[in-house]
């Protein structure tokens, strides 16, 4: 559509014209929405539409159109409408609404005022925006016919809205066009030709291919493919399998080539097959990609063996595609060449190799993978780990735990860690013993597995491994493992019975560690359990306590931590406690029965340090309370604080906003007042101007 | 060492095989008069075979888009030293002419003075993709503009990776995944989602059954908006206005128009239906285990600007049916992200956040023989390696365009105004030749899929 006139309805007596032309137009119509011009009103003013003038004809128009869905009568009525106001002295803009609306609506009947303006250099496009969907042979031929009489952009689309429909009575027009002059419009008719397909398409492309000049026959050779896959589809395949053959033998790129070779063992199946295989070998690497890609799409039976047969006579680029391909293609056919070329010399082979073991493996590649995994260098070595951790098959983990007799330490840490990463409880036993046999490295792992794979059942012997190791990072692992499975038993109050029942028995760094272990597990014996250990004679045991309970995993430990804030010996415990009083007040949060802000009330009074009184505010911030407005607001006044206070008193009044609007508002506009800093103010102004209205924002993608 | 030349990348890892009747060189393409009206995919430069290539060879790649979210991926992949960037293309010269500088100093830092890296740069995306030494093309235009340059690309024998939503139509996105199979190439789509953890181990968790029988999936978007009524104006100096146009109908420029508000105009996008449903509804096909397929039936209400410029939906709710009896609600008023409820429990997903009901959910582990989705840690670098091995991506063209479709089926419902039923097989509605007039839009010449 070219620029609209910049003139508006110069004169009376255009105007006059333009009300005669359309008068009948505007009869019999539904009743408008609430809010739109009446149906009259709306087609009245739609004709005189103009860029950048208010919508409401055009919705009301478009209303009416789709509205009118159901019922035939009221639908032609409307088409005849705005075929009229294509017809009609109504602006550029008008018409080209009414092109959109015909593109959903209009049938036959809008197909002659369409096509008149095909030739239209403002309208054209928009025509087609309509002629293009119409359905039926009466806006083929409009378009088809109008080829001869149109140039330049408006024939180039007439042609590319031919393609789209993809009638074959449009294809001789089409193939005629395939020696035009003008090379764009050839090499559209050739796309077109692509689109339509059937048999006189392809002739007339199979014409341009041998006689065109280059970028016509480029174009020929893509439509073709577009051609013969659709003879496939339709279950024509000796047609499309003729087609690909003279693109494949064709003096063709490798892009056209490949698509050929692959449309080729679609269409021939196994027949096929040794093309591919000796595409493989190919020198020109789009057709050995080619090759590799259709070896992964066949579902030629058999076809995996035939493909897989050919790994060792390849080169090692090619080697690497195929593997890829036959790791994606999942048949385990392909097993033992892939197995083979874990020891290939070249490192892209044996890289591709090993990560494909990972769909195409078994238990048979478990002890070749942890062998790599334990000696192989980093890029492989982190391949075969996440091949064995992903080894698929019943029997897998039984070939693991088997292996780990023979296997040496760094082979047996590797299929250890392995266990534990593949969430394997029927390990517990072997790794238990492996954490406690004669390497360091294996120990260490199997713990680390135990904290992965363990059920809860293995609790009670990991609390023993706790309590009876030396080694400081053995204990610490144990201790996790022991965590991670005491969390893992069902019932809430018996999670933490082992590491309970081992705290007799521990001592010094031991003890310290079951209480760190039995404030991660929880539960209200274990919280007894720890504030027992509050009166123990170890600091270092008594420190561990203070900070279980600190970071006890729910606000059960309120009491005790505002006890300890208030009256623990140390200074550092205190804050400690307070601290995680805090946090209960976080974790508190909207359960039943508490109260967040009486929390962060008591914080505020007990905190003789700003660092906490900063936190406290940073909670109140969270919660939409009228409390929490009044704790932030009495915050102000302490210059130390101010900045925290502020933020507080913003981010709850936003929150007020639904429910306490006035309140929200009348402590903004005090935080306008009373403030000193002028970013403070402005950040209230701001939070003031959205109350009611969301801003709006640019979002990231 | 200092930064190799283009010329040096190319003769290390390149070879070109392409025939004569599928190749057109640049100064081909330029020649004459019917250069304005070039067919976009007569164009064939072949990025011919990374395969093989060994890892220190470079990908060379060229960039097509570059505002905000087009210089965040030029950035991306700029400092991976894998990738040597040779041109960047924008129809705004001021934010081509800044990508260029960007690439420019980062190569002439990376050589530390020895000697500075060219960048060329275009306002035709046409010429970048016509350069037979660009393996791959990355797409972050406007939404009207990504199909066509992607299958120019993909028609040129180059890898893909282009931003979401994947199409403007559901016509678009058929072409283009057909184009992507038939030639072979890699291509990413840019819901990043899917490279991430928190979002994989939801779907992975669903299809898994850990919250028992999927029953509904609700996905929360962003609102559109409104504005008012704009007058032309003067197009800005530098600014190829008409080539922004491009395929939609024709329309005087004003500001409000363009760059980062063209996702508010249908004639250029689908609104924040197709902005932030190509996210969250992806990530629900992924979990529903769809998407490679669709809804079966689409029902929508969508509020619209009651005037102005723009008249994508301000908020909506659509309800979509699968199938497998699965249904998923699309609306602005949901919890942002992606929920997905089933007989025994709830997971909701967003990017800042996973949280499931009951909470034990999250601890539970996929183990080696359930089911495991494709797993991509880092969107960008899994479109490279793929380049390299010739594998498929994790967001590959056919399921780009599944969820974009998705999408504009929703719209499709709000602007039609009544539930209709959909074939996913034959990418058609049932007994609807009304609906199916939307599946297409006609394109300005010279342009067509």
């Amino acid at each position: 559509m070219r620029r609209p006139r910049s003139g508006r309805c110069r004169a009376s007596a255009f105007c006059a014209r333009l009300a005669a032309a359309l008068a009948w137009l505007f009869a019999m119509a539904p009743a408008a929405a609430p809010g739109e011009p009446a149906a009259d009103d709306a087609f009245r003013q739609l004709a005189s539409y103009r860029f950048g003038q208010s919508r409401a004809a055009l919705d009301a128009v478009a209303r009416l159109v789709r509205e009118s869905h159901a019922d035939p009568a009221e639908r032609r009525r409307l088409e005849d409408r705005l075929v009229a106001l294509l017809g009609s002295e109504a602006t550029q803009e008008a018409k080209a609404f009414a092109c959109r609306q015909l593109a959903v609506a209009g049938s036959s009947r809008s197909v002659g005022a369409l096509a008149g303006l095909l030739g239209d250099e403002g309208l054209s496009s928009m025509a087609r925006y309509a002629l293009e969907r119409i359905p039926g042979p009466e806006a083929t031929a409009a378009l088809r016919d109008a080829l001869g009489r149109l140039s330049g952009p408006a024939r180039l689309g007439a042609v590319n809205s031919l393609g789209e429909r993809k009638d074959p009575s449009a294809a001789a027009a089409l193939a005629r066009l395939l020696s035009d002059p003008d090379k764009a419009v050839a090499c559209a008719a050739a796309a077109a030709l692509g689109r339509i397909g059937g048999s006189e398409a392809v002739h007339a492309l199979a014409r341009a291919l041998k006689g065109a000049e280059p970028a016509v026959r480029a174009a020929a050779a893509h439509a073709s493919l577009e051609c013969a896959e659709a003879f496939l589809a339709r279950s024509r395949p000796s047609e499309a399998a003729g087609l690909y053959q003279g693109l494949w033998a064709g003096n063709f790129g490798g892009l056209v080539r490949g698509s050929a070779l692959r449309g080729l063992l679609a269409a021939k199946g196994r027949e096929a097959l040794p093309l591919v295989t000796e595409a493989l070998g190919s020198d020109d690497p789009e057709l050995r990609a080619a090759a590799a890609l259709a070896a992964r799409e066949t579902q030629i039976p058999g076809a995996t063996e035939v493909l897989a047969s050919r790994l060792p006579s390849l080169k090692p680029p090619a080697q690497a595609l195929l593997v890829a391909a036959l790791a994606e293609r999942g048949d385990p056919g392909a097993r033992g060449q892939v197995l083979a070329l874990v020891k290939s010399p070249a490192p892209e082979v044996r890289l591709e190799a090993i990560r494909a073991l990972a769909t195409l493996g078994d238990a048979s590649a478990v002890a070749p993978l942890a062998e790599l995994a334990a000696s192989a260098p980093p890029a492989e070595r982190d391949a075969a780990r996440a091949s064995l951790d992903r080894l698929r098959g019943q029997d897998v983990d039984r070939a693991m735990l088997e292996r780990l007799a023979a296997a040496t330490a760094p082979v047996k840490a590797e299929l250890a860690r392995s266990l534990g990463e593949r969430r394997c409880a029927a390990a517990t036993d072997a790794l238990l013993e492996l954490a406690t046999g004669a390497e360091p490295a294996v120990r260490l792992q199997a713990l680390k597995a135990l904290a992965l794979a363990a059920d809860g059942a293995a609790a009670p012997r990991l609390a023993e491994l706790l309590v009876r190791t030396t080694v400081d990072a053995e204990r610490a692992e144990a201790e996790k493992a022991l965590v991670a499975a005491s969390r893992r038993i069902a019932d809430p109050e018996s999670r933490a019975s082992a590491a309970l029942a081992a705290l007799p028995r521990a001592t010094g760094s031991a003890r310290e560690s079951l209480v760190r272990a039995l404030g991660a597990i929880g539960g209200s014996k274990a919280l007894q359990a720890v504030r027992g250990e509050l009166a123990g004679s170890d600091a270092r045991v008594q420190d561990a306590a203070v900070r279980a309970i600190a970071e006890w995993p729910d606000p059960s430990a309120q009491g005790l931590l505002l006890e300890l804030a208030r009256g623990a010996q140390k200074e550092t415990h205190r804050v400690i406690a307070l601290r995680g009083y805090l946090r209960a007040a976080e974790l508190a949060r909207g359960r039943p029965g508490s109260d967040p802000v009486a929390m962060y009330r008591e914080a505020l009074s007990l905190a003789s340090r700003a660092e906490e009184k900063r936190l406290a505010l940073a909670g109140l911030a969270g919660l939409a309370d009228l409390r929490a407005l009044e704790l932030a607001e009495s915050a102000l006044a302490d210059e130390e604080l101010r900045a925290e206070a502020a933020a507080a008193v913003v981010n709850i009044a936003k929150a007020l906003d639904g429910s306490h609007r006035a309140e929200a508002r009348a402590a903004l506009e005090r935080l306008i007042r009373t403030a000193p800093e002028p970013s403070i103010r402005k950040k209230a102004e701001e939070a003031l101007a959205s109350l009611g209205a969301k801003p709006l924002k640019e979002e990231p993608q | 060492m200092g930064t190799p030349t283009p010329t040096r990348v190319l003769s290390g890892c390149l070879q070109r095989h392409s025939g004569p009747a599928d190749r057109m060189t640049r100064r081909e393409f330029l020649r004459g008069a019917s250069a304005a009206f070039a067919a976009p995919w007569v164009v064939a430069s072949s990025a011919l075979g990374l395969a093989g290539r060994s890892p220190s060879e470079r990908i060379a790649m060229g960039f097509i888009g570059t505002g905000a979210q087009g210089m965040g991926n030029l950035k991306t992949f700029l400092y991976r030293d894998d990738v040597q960037v040779l041109a960047v293309c924008d129809v705004d010269s001021s934010r081509r002419e800044e990508a260029r500088k960007v690439v420019e100093e980062h190569y002439a830092r990376k050589s530390q003075g020895t000697g500075r890296q060219q960048c060329a740069s275009y306002s035709d995306f046409r010429e970048l993709v016509a350069r037979d030494d660009i393996d791959a093309v990355v797409i972050s235009t406007p939404d009207h503009w990504h199909t066509i340059p992607a299958l120019e690309a993909v028609r040129s024998g180059k890898d893909v990776y282009c931003e979401k939503p994947l199409t403007l139509t559901i016509a678009e996105g058929r072409v283009l995944a057909d184009a992507v199979r038939r030639y072979g190439r890699v291509f990413q789509t840019g819901s990043q989602q899917r490279s991430s953890d928190k979002f994989r181990l939801a779907c992975e968790l669903v299809r898994n059954g850990r919250i028992g029988a999927l029953r509904l999936i609700k996905t929360g978007l962003v609102r559109g908006r409104a504005t008012g009524l704009h007058a032309a104006e003067p197009v800005p100096k530098g600014f190829d206005y008409e080539m922004w146009l491009g395929q939609a109908p024709w329309a005087p420029y004003c500001k409000e128009r363009c760059h980062y508000n063209f996702r508010f105009i249908l004639d250029y996008s689908g609104g924040q239906m197709t902005n932030w449903g190509a996210h969250h509804n992806d990530i629900a096909q992924w979990g529903n285990g769809t998407d490679l397929s669709g809804p079966v039936e689409v029902e929508g209400r969508g509020e619209f600007p009651a005037d102005g410029l723009y008249d994508a939906p301000i908020d909506f709710e659509v309800e979509y049916t699968y199938a497998n009896g699965v249904r998923l609600l699309c609306s602005t008023k949901n919890r942002s992200g992606v929920t997905f409820e089933g007989s025994e429990g709830w997971i909701y997903v967003d990017r800042g956040q996973l949280a499931a009901n009951p909470p034990s959910v999250l601890g539970s582990v996929i183990k080696p023989n359930e089911i495991r989705l494709y797993e991509s840690r880092d969107h960008h670098r899994n479109f490279l390696d793929c380049v390299r091995s010739r594998s498929e991506t994790v967001a590959p063209a056919e399921i780009g365009h599944r969820s974009a479709t998705v999408c504009h089926l929703g719209n499709i419902a709000m602007l039609l105004r009544r539930r209709l039923r959909w074939d996913p097989g034959r990418e058609r509605f049932v007994n609807d030749p009304e609906a199916d007039r939307m599946i297409a839009r006609a394109m300005r010449a010279p342009w067509r899929l």
